[in-house]
């Protein structure tokens, strides 16, 4: 795609977790629209050339891990130093874990936090005081209907996709009169790498010593069966990129994904009873009916 | 990651169309790009992407070319997976001022003009028991506005028959949908604005209003987005497996006047409506007529 040529003004956009996915798409979809682009990842040399290849001259990736504070600090400063401004900051990095509630270890949930709700927070805080004295700026923030609904296996990476869905309506009513925007993406399913790294897993379930390990494996197993039949998120990163280029004040949500269209109005409309009667009778092939297809053929087995 | 799918597309000169067509060739996929006069407008079109993307001759209101088109297709390709209903025109006007001959144009394009190409698939879908056929209907079609009665007459009889044919086609395991685009920066709002023979001509009892609406939808599509997040989701639309929803609003705009729209009763609906004094639509027409009066 290379025919519309846009007429918008340029703008320098900071993005976390820039290395693939969702943040990689929408580094180099905003590169193509002509944005100045500072592709954040912890593994710049292995990872930042991919980002930048065809856009050297719009997109410069850099190191930055979000669970430290000097690191966001000193993104934010590499962003201002070398363009004067910062227009938009993208919070995108993000972790995953999967695992029953009963076994999550401290360590884990810290980690999960560390980058979910407290790495956003921490990259946020970074690009305030320029936006501040701008006058003027964006906080687009990747979440998802995880940080809308919950359910089995899904505890953890919900709880910090509800923090962050509180924080961020939070950071909405103080930037407001400071003519920063804060905007959520609520993102459907879509095929992204995160489903396919075994890390996410609870170190329990990696061990194989989990009491929930069937209906969790088949949970696993069903949503990267799901996700390799989903579309690449090109669409979540043009839409990321419109998010950036409206003028006009943005939606606290931007959902993304015609199943998010689908999801949404259901709960809003449901009592919670409903809605969880509806959640517990699928069956489906994924999140969550494989969870309750496998509790029904092998219900849990107590530890011994 | 989904096999490469054959996909044709109406109005793939400019716009939605053109975008789309690029986009799925950017996936993979084969797209049969149809329009007017591809001999002028199919190698721009194509370019990159000619391995992908064949350009043909395809004009809505002419049954013979639809017919030819897709005979051609199927013989190229061996089916079709999925119609992209996206040539459409625009009319602003008064409804008062429509001329007969004007709505019936509107209406030839973007309702006969889809019947007519699905009319022409439908029956190799239905031998295969499986399709996608997407009608870019728009915003237009879930609400009416000052100075665009003619355009969204037609975007709202395509929102009815995107339903009825859900019903019709789901036996045969063929999915519609209609999908919203809000403003957008596209050809449609710019130089192409089709305007009634009562406005071009400056003699429209409607003349201030209509024009400061046109101005304003012109202006705030400037500053607005282009055609990729409407291209992008049009083909994932294409990709997913899964059971498609009816309607698949895109932009903040759609999304939000649709939610609103459906939370709202007629009374609250309208009295909203009217309160925009904004740049753009409808805001613009009602400022200008605040501003002149009626005549």
């Amino acid at each position: 795609m290379d025919e519309v040529v846009e007429q918008l003004p340029s703008q320098v956009v900071v993005i976390t977790g820039a290395s693939r996915g969702v943040g990689f798409e929408t580094a180099r979809e905003l590169a193509y629209r002509g944005h100045q682009v500072i592709a954040t990842m912890r593994n710049p040399d292995r990872d930042g050339p991919a980002v930048i290849a065809g856009y050297e001259n719009r997109i410069q990736a850099i190191r930055c891990d979000i669970g430290e504070r000097d690191s966001t600090e000193a993104a934010a400063v590499f962003a201002l130093e070398r363009h004067g401004r910062i227009d938009a900051l993208v919070n995108n990095a993000a972790l995953l874990l999967i695992g029953a509630i009963e076994e999550v270890v401290d360590d884990e949930m810290h980690d999960l936090f560390n980058t979910n709700l407290t790495g956003q927070m921490r990259m946020t805080q970074a690009v305030l005081p320029a936006m501040r004295e701008q006058k003027s700026g964006k906080i687009i923030t990747v979440s998802s209907l995880a940080g809308k609904i919950s359910g089995p296996a899904f505890g953890p990476y919900c709880a910090s996709k509800w923090a962050l869905e509180g924080l961020m309506e939070s950071l909405r009513y103080e930037l407001a009169p400071l003519g920063i925007e804060v905007s959520l993406i609520l993102m459907g399913a879509y095929r992204t790498q995160i489903q396919f790294k075994s890390t996410f897993l609870t170190k329990k379930l990696q061990d194989g010593v989990s009491a929930y390990q069937a209906p969790c494996e088949a949970f696993v197993k069903g949503e990267q069966v799901r996700a390799n039949l989903n579309p690449g998120v090109r669409t979540v990163a043009c839409n990321i990129a419109d998010a950036i280029e409206f003028p006009d004040p943005l939606a606290p949500h931007i959902p993304v994904g015609f199943d998010v269209h689908r999801v949404m109005p259901l709960r809003q409309r449901m009592t919670h009873d409903e809605f969880e009667a509806m959640i517990s009778s699928m069956r489906n092939e994924g999140f969550p009916g494989s969870w309750f297809g496998t509790i029904e053929a092998n219900p849990p087995v107590p530890i011994s | 990651m989904t096999d490469p799918q054959v996909v044709l597309i109406t109005g793939a000169s400019q716009g939605f169309g053109r975008a789309t067509a690029r986009e799925l060739a950017e996936r993979g996929h084969q797209v049969v790009a149809t329009m007017r006069n591809p001999d002028r407008d199919g190698l721009a079109v194509a370019r990159g992407y000619e391995d992908h993307i064949h350009p043909a001759r395809l004009d809505v209101t002419d049954n013979a070319t639809v017919q030819s088109a897709v005979d051609a297709a199927l013989k190229e390709h061996g089916r079709i997976d999925a119609l992209i209903s996206n040539a459409g025109v625009s009319l602003f006007g008064a409804v008062e001022e429509i001329s007969d001959e004007e709505l019936h144009h509107v209406l030839d394009v973007n309702v006969v003009g889809v019947m007519r190409v699905i009319g022409a698939v439908a029956p190799g879908m239905r031998e295969r028991r499986k399709g996608k056929i997407l009608n870019v209907s728009s915003l237009a079609g879930l609400i009416g506005g000052p100075a665009v009665g003619g355009y969204c007459a037609s975007k709202f009889a395509l929102e009815a028959i995107t339903e009825a044919l859900r019903y019709e086609l789901q036996p045969w395991g063929i999915q519609v949908v209609a999908v919203e685009p809000g403003v957008v920066n596209t050809d449609m709002l710019h130089g192409n604005i089709s305007t009634i023979a009562a406005v071009k001509e400056k003699r429209s009892q409607y003349q201030g209003p209509t024009e400061a609406l046109i101005a304003g939808i012109r202006a705030s599509a400037n500053r607005r987005q282009g055609p990729r997040s409407v291209a992008s989701q049009l083909a994932d639309l294409v990709e997913i497996e899964e059971q498609l929803p009816l309607r698949v609003p895109i932009g903040d705009d759609a999304i939000r006047v649709m939610q609103q729209r459906n939370l709202m009763t007629d009374d609250e609906w309208e009295a909203f409506l009217s309160s925009f004094r904004d740049e753009g639509f409808p805001g613009s027409y009602f400022r200008a007529v605040e501003e002149q009066g009626a005549k």
